[in-house]
């Protein structure tokens, strides 16, 4: 009874993007002896779920949904320090970092397509626009993602899309995560010339896509 | 009007401040806004697309000045907030001139500021905001500038140059001045040297942009350069910097930019309509522009008609509280040759002519993102004989809107798949400067509809 009153609260504090609120239903959730995966996974993701419906109900905006993401990142953070190293990799969230390419400052797209990957329960870590491949690589080794998403609405800068391939190539990488391009200017052809392994046209063929990419990737291993 | 140095010492010792922060306030004061207009609010009327209550368009011009007064501007290259004065926001205003001149001799054309249900037709820029290859872009460009309505012409894009990738600024500053030199070549060639050009920056540096100013053979003083405010108020050192060298060289500067959307940080769309107005009053600010532009963008292709009215009551705003002329530009989901695309075309020029606006052709956003070659002359011929309709019928706002919603409910469900249409190489033969049989047919069909809705065009 007392563990289904937490995990309730935990939901509901994300839902409420109230993150003070969550960060002590985590506490009370360790305090209890609850699994920390458990917590997580029918506590607050299902937050952060129940946001993502209303969002694509047109019922909250994007703030609600990063709000509800930071709440989330919150309780986490208290919850995976009790979580052997081994079972948080197997998280059943997938980790997707993403961000625009090196040079461009455009960020409609990149932010609908975070918007709609937080709303279908994806960890996600937006690195903001003009970033670096660098950044991208490092950003995701730091966060074990399985998916780094670039996003390019310019011509001159779908190069850059490749310099992270290439750069992932360069230091031994390129198997560790799957790499999702789009953006306005971006095609499938192009995707495919760059060795990317996935291209979403718009924010919902986005999400599909990495859904697919990480369900098969993990099925491999 | 506040000094530029102004504005760039502020960029430099505003508040500092996360952009997330920023967007996070951004949201918050919306509301905020809001809350003490209550006046204005999205008709629940879904017959309601074009705005017809003139208080509630002064209202949002109102909130969309505190708004802008209560957030200020973000730069986003020394995360700082410049914040206004509501005096410096008056003087602002105060500073308009009505008017934006464009081009030489017999080609000159002078888009004055129009009002809602103006009679004088609007100024047309037939595009192309969007990337061709290199092949096709001369002729393309003849094939624009040779339409007696098209006023001025704007510049596009392109991913390659003589063969080589774009990219790196070297070959921006090198692409940007082989486009211009396109576009000189290519209204000479159309017999209309004079005719005036608005560039469409390759990359948003100030050295490709300044690279092109030139009263010989670039960007003349009577030409333009588009500068475009980041949407949600953002703005930073490399447009800046554009706008201290175009200002001072005279030419024109289009530029309002976006607000944060609809579904983003602008919430719906009565914040989407207030943070376009003060997104307007800030690309006058800070990029200097003299010929606003702005649009509103919203995250779900579904909320169609509530993203037009927050686009149209912005524009009433700008129009009924201020001397700006305005260049608006029209976008489409659905690809070239379909009549979805026709149909939306006529959708938001309707608007558009009646809410006081001149008119630019876009691109095609959603169907086809902006991959090579795909917009063609075909829907600034259609945009055109569209707002010559207009005019010619004394449409007013409320017939406009009856039209406007039939023709609406013609696709609004195919918004979320839309279709993608042809190619220009598919659909247009750019030798003959003509449609395909398959898109005349297309263009009767949709202008058949439309004769049946009342516009005869």
């Amino acid at each position: 009874m007392q563990k289904e009153m937490i995990l309730r609260e935990l939901e509901q504090a994300v839902e409420n993007c109230d993150v003070e609120a969550a960060k002590e239903a985590a506490k009370k959730a360790l305090e209890a002896g609850i699994d920390p995966m458990v917590a997580i996974e029918e506590g607050a993701a299902k937050g952060v779920r129940k946001v993502g419906e209303k969002f694509h109900k047109g019922e909250v905006f994007l703030p609600h949904l990063v709000l509800a993401g930071d709440a989330m990142t919150e309780v986490v953070k208290i919850l995976e320090k009790a979580i052997p190293k081994e079972k948080a990799m197997m998280s059943k969230r997938g980790r997707v970092v993403i961000g625009t390419v090196k040079g461009d400052i455009h960020d409609i797209g990149k932010n609908i397509v975070a918007a709609y990957l937080t709303a279908a329960g994806f960890e996600v870590h937006d690195l903001g626009k003009d970033v670096h491949e660098d950044r991208f690589i490092d950003k995701a080794l730091e966060v074990n993602a399985d998916v780094i998403a670039a996003s390019a609405l310019m011509t001159i800068t779908m190069p850059a899309q490749r310099e992270l391939i290439e750069e992932l190539k360069r230091r031994g990488l390129r198997e560790k995560f799957k790499v999702v391009v789009g953006g306005g200017c971006v095609y499938p052809e192009w995707a495919k010339e760059i060795g990317a392994d996935g291209y979403g046209k718009d924010a919902t063929e986005a999400v599909e896509v990495i859904k697919k990419l990480i369900e098969s990737s993990r099925q491999q291993v | 009007m506040l000094d530029i140095l102004e504005i760039l010492e502020r960029a430099n010792t505003g508040e500092k401040m996360d952009e997330k922060e920023f967007d996070l306030m951004y949201f918050k004061k919306t509301g905020e806004v809001l809350k003490r207009f209550p006046k204005i609010k999205c008709p629940e009327d879904l017959n309601i697309i074009i705005n017809l209550d003139d208080d509630m368009a002064d209202a949002v011009f109102e909130a969309g000045m505190e708004f802008l007064l209560e957030t200020g501007a973000y730069c986003i290259t020394t995360n700082r907030v410049i914040k206004y004065t509501e005096e410096e926001v008056r003087d602002c205003i105060k500073s308009i001139k009505g008017e934006v001149v464009f081009g030489e001799g017999k080609d000159q054309r002078k888009f004055i500021k129009r009002n809602v249900e103006d009679t004088h037709p609007p100024g047309i820029c037939p595009g192309f905001h969007a990337p061709y290859t290199e092949d096709v872009i001369p002729e393309l460009i003849k094939a624009v500038a040779m339409i007696p309505r098209a006023d001025i012409i704007e510049g596009c894009n392109f991913p390659t140059i003589e063969g080589y990738q774009i990219y790196g600024l070297p070959f921006e500053v090198y692409a940007q001045k082989r486009q211009i030199g396109w576009f000189r070549e290519g209204i000479r060639k159309a017999g209309r040297p004079g005719m005036g050009i608005l560039a469409y920056p390759i990359s948003p540096k100030a050295a490709t942009l300044a690279s092109i100013l030139n009263p010989e053979w670039g960007i003349k003083p009577s030409d333009g350069i588009t500068l475009n405010p980041l949407n949600g108020q953002k703005i930073e050192y490399e447009y800046l910097a554009a706008a201290v060298i175009a200002e001072e060289y005279g030419c024109n500067i289009v530029g309002g930019g976006l607000p944060a959307g609809i579904g983003s940080y602008s919430g719906g769309p009565e914040g989407a309509a207030i943070g376009a107005v003060a997104a307007q009053i800030n690309g006058i600010l800070a990029y200097r522009a003299n010929f606003g532009s702005t649009g509103i963008y919203c995250v779900w292709p579904s909320k169609e008609r509530e993203t037009l009215w927050a686009m149209d009551i912005a524009i009433q705003a700008l129009v009924r509280n201020t001397e700006l002329p305005l260049l608006q530009y029209i976008t489409h989901y659905a690809g070239p040759c379909t009549e979805m695309c026709l149909q939306e075309v006529a959708v938001k020029t309707l608007i558009l002519t009646v809410n006081g606006s001149h008119i630019a052709l876009h691109t095609c956003t959603t169907a086809v993102p902006r991959w090579n070659n795909v917009q063609t002359p075909v829907e600034a011929l259609w945009m055109i004989d569209i707002a010559d309709a207009v005019i010619r019928s004394r449409l007013r706002r409320e017939e406009a809107n009856r039209i406007v919603k039939e023709l609406y409910m013609m696709y609004k469900d195919k918004l979320d798949k839309p279709p993608k249409g042809r190619p220009i190489l598919e659909c247009y033969d750019l030798r003959s400067k003509s449609p395909s049989k398959e898109y005349k047919e297309v263009w009767n069909r949709v202008e058949k509809e439309l004769a049946e809705l009342g516009l005869r065009i």
